[in-house]
């Protein structure tokens, strides 16, 4: 084992109304790769990736990051290590894609200090890298659904963290538009070595773009491991309950599941 | 200010779009100051009011009554609009609601039950003495609705239900006193037009201080909420407190209203219409809404205020009953040349 990665869930427990969601769930983030998390609807894939992202608070059990618990640290400096896009946000009426982009650097600024070169720097990188800066003067409702979700990344990126967490990004996206998003995932993590995690449904597309599969059932991990240790077919009939083919992908190699 | 030298990175069109709306905001300001000096019932020349401020003299007539009554009714003009459209534009992002209007946290309900309570049981009827009383009454159903609406961790729509039920309960209570007491009602009515007549200079200072805290706590709620109108769990995620933010900015939105209410009494419609009106010259970003949504509610309240004094209308029309007779149209106008889309 390595040094310990810098995001760590802890016995992680967490109930709505008494029905328990998470179940004394630990497991690693591993730093500079792409974990996705997987399996079936309900089972706490969503809830998982709200409590690393503190958004959600556990009943027992923590999640450390940087070896001290993310709820005892200012949520501020949180913010300037680890970024999280909400499943499907929601933007005002009339904001433009800088507008939106801008708004990442709020963890780098106060109500005193509002703007920077920095912010400007980073702010120009995040537009540049999603390819969204000839739309940067566009308001967010005049795009397409694949462009609105470039600029909401766009403003994770604008963020600077070494983490970031995405759930669901490619919901409401055709094919070609989960693959180009995904792509562009990818090359954020190769270019600037930043830690991806992130909730999918799909469970080709987690094989073909991960280093690291999470897959849950019942609220608690299965098994975890690369792409071809978890996509088998004995996993994936007891993960989904999916009686399965796993061929080689012939483009990529990954392991790709045809169901029966 | 900060607001003012922040240079956004906007596209430079839109940036010097802004600067050139805010002067012309600004110009005609100053001009609406000018005129409501000069016009009234007793017209002024231009240069009685120069000397004013520069030789005030006390036995000439003018002086007396641009110095005793219009500056300190011009201030109050600027304050009431401007705190009351500000506070508006806070409580529309705060809530998520375009509809929002700061009455709504319950300030005008409590203060008019505090103004009630106090002319019935101690049987006072000098307005003077109601600017305590009214900001307590406010504060106090505020913080009740802070509380009942979750205290920063509810819902947006929590927090405009506890305001609804608790304004509507407070009306209600007050109503019923003044149905049984025909005193009370005479002196509530003219309260509760809302206006500007009789504020002297000693009660603004008094208030001064809350509407500059108001207007500190306001400044610094405009960038929080710049997040927070991206949804509550993107602004966390961006690192902000969002019960505190939340929690600030019902205390400058209680500082500014409360201050105006106890002034000059529940003046409805500029903190709903206003925001919208700024809308259009800000943009979606909120520290620019604030800014114009202040301007142009204190533009709104001295216009008012100075058609209000028109002999048309008898030279005595309530400001706040003038600012929603002036800013309906205004608003329809508004709606009907954009299609509602800027709205």
């Amino acid at each position: 084992m390595n040094a310990p990665a810098r995001l760590h869930a802890k016995a992680l427990s967490v109930a709505f109304a008494k029905t328990p969601i998470l179940k004394d769930l630990s497991a690693d983030i591993p730093d500079g790769k792409i974990t996705v998390i997987v399996g079936p609807n309900a089972c706490g894939k969503s809830t998982f990736l709200r409590s690393l992202a503190r958004l959600q608070k556990p009943d027992s059990g923590e999640v450390l990051l940087d070896g001290k618990s993310i709820h005892k640290q200012a949520n501020r400096s949180v913010a300037q290590r680890l970024a999280i896009l909400p499943q499907s946000p929601s933007a005002p009426e009339g904001l433009t894609v800088r507008d939106l982009v801008t708004r990442g650097r709020t963890p780098h600024q106060s109500a005193l200090r509002q703007w920077s070169h920095q912010d400007a720097e980073a702010v120009g990188r995040a537009l540049e890298l999603t390819g969204m800066a000839p739309n940067a003067n566009r308001p967010l409702e005049a795009l397409s659904g694949g462009q609105r979700q470039r600029a909401w990344i766009a403003m994770a990126l604008a963020q600077d963290t070494k983490i970031l967490l995405l759930d669901e990004p490619t919901t409401y996206l055709d094919l070609p538009h989960q693959i180009e998003l995904l792509s562009l995932i990818q090359s954020l993590n190769q270019q600037n070595n930043q830690t991806v995690a992130m909730v999918l449904h799909d469970i080709n597309l987690a094989a073909r773009f991960a280093d690291h599969i999470i897959a849950l059932r019942a609220g608690a991990i299965f098994t975890t491991g690369s792409p071809t240790e978890v996509v088998t077919r004995n996993n994936m009939e007891q993960v989904f309950e999916l009686r399965c083919q796993i061929i080689s992908d012939p483009v990529h190699g990954t392991p790709h599941v045809i169901p029966e | 200010m900060t607001i003012l030298e922040t240079t956004s990175p906007l596209s430079d069109r839109r940036a010097s779009a802004r600067q050139i709306w805010l002067l012309t905001v600004l110009f005609g300001l100053v001009l609406l100051s000018a005129l409501s000096l000069r016009f009234g019932l007793r017209p002024i020349s231009w240069y009685s009011i120069w000397e004013s401020f520069v030789a005030y003299d006390a036995t000439n007539a003018d002086h007396l009554v641009i110095q005793g009554m219009r500056l300190p009714r011009l201030m109050a003009a600027w304050l009431a609009g401007g705190a009351l459209a500000g506070s508006g534009a806070l409580i529309q992002s705060l809530t998520r609601n375009p509809l929002a209007d700061p009455g709504l946290l319950g300030i005008n309900g409590g203060a008019s039950l505090g103004v009630i309570l106090c002319i019935f049981l101690l049987g006072i009827s000098d307005p003077a003495s109601f600017v305590w009383v009214a900001m307590g009454g406010g504060l106090v159903s505020t913080v009740l609705v802070f509380f009942l609406g979750g205290a920063g961790r509810g819902t947006p729509l929590r927090l405009i239900l506890a305001g609804a039920a608790l304004s509507a309960l407070f009306l209600a209570l007050g109503r019923s006193l003044l149905l049984i007491s025909q005193r009370s009602l005479d002196v509530y009515r003219f309260w509760v037009l809302g206006g500007l007549d009789g504020i002297e200079m000693p009660t603004l200072a008094a208030l001064l201080p809350f509407f500059a805290l108001g207007a500190a706590l306001a400044a610094v709620s405009s960038f929080n909420l710049n997040a927070m109108m991206l949804g509550e769990d993107t602004a966390r995620s961006l690192g902000l407190r969002v019960g505190l933010a939340r929690g600030l900015a019902v205390c400058a939105i209680v500082c500014l209203c409360g201050a105006t209410v106890s002034m000059a009494g529940p003046i409805a419609f500029v903190g709903l219409i206003v925001p919208h009106m700024a809308r259009r010259f800000s943009g979606a970003d909120m520290r620019w809404g604030l800014l114009f949504s202040t301007l142009l509610g204190a533009g709104l309240m001295i216009l008012a205020d100075l058609v209000g004094r028109l002999p048309v209308f008898g030279g005595n029309m309530q400001a706040g009953v003038m600012a929603a007779l002036i800013g309906g149209p205004a608003l329809v106008w508004l709606i009907r040349r954009n299609g509602g889309a800027a709205l």
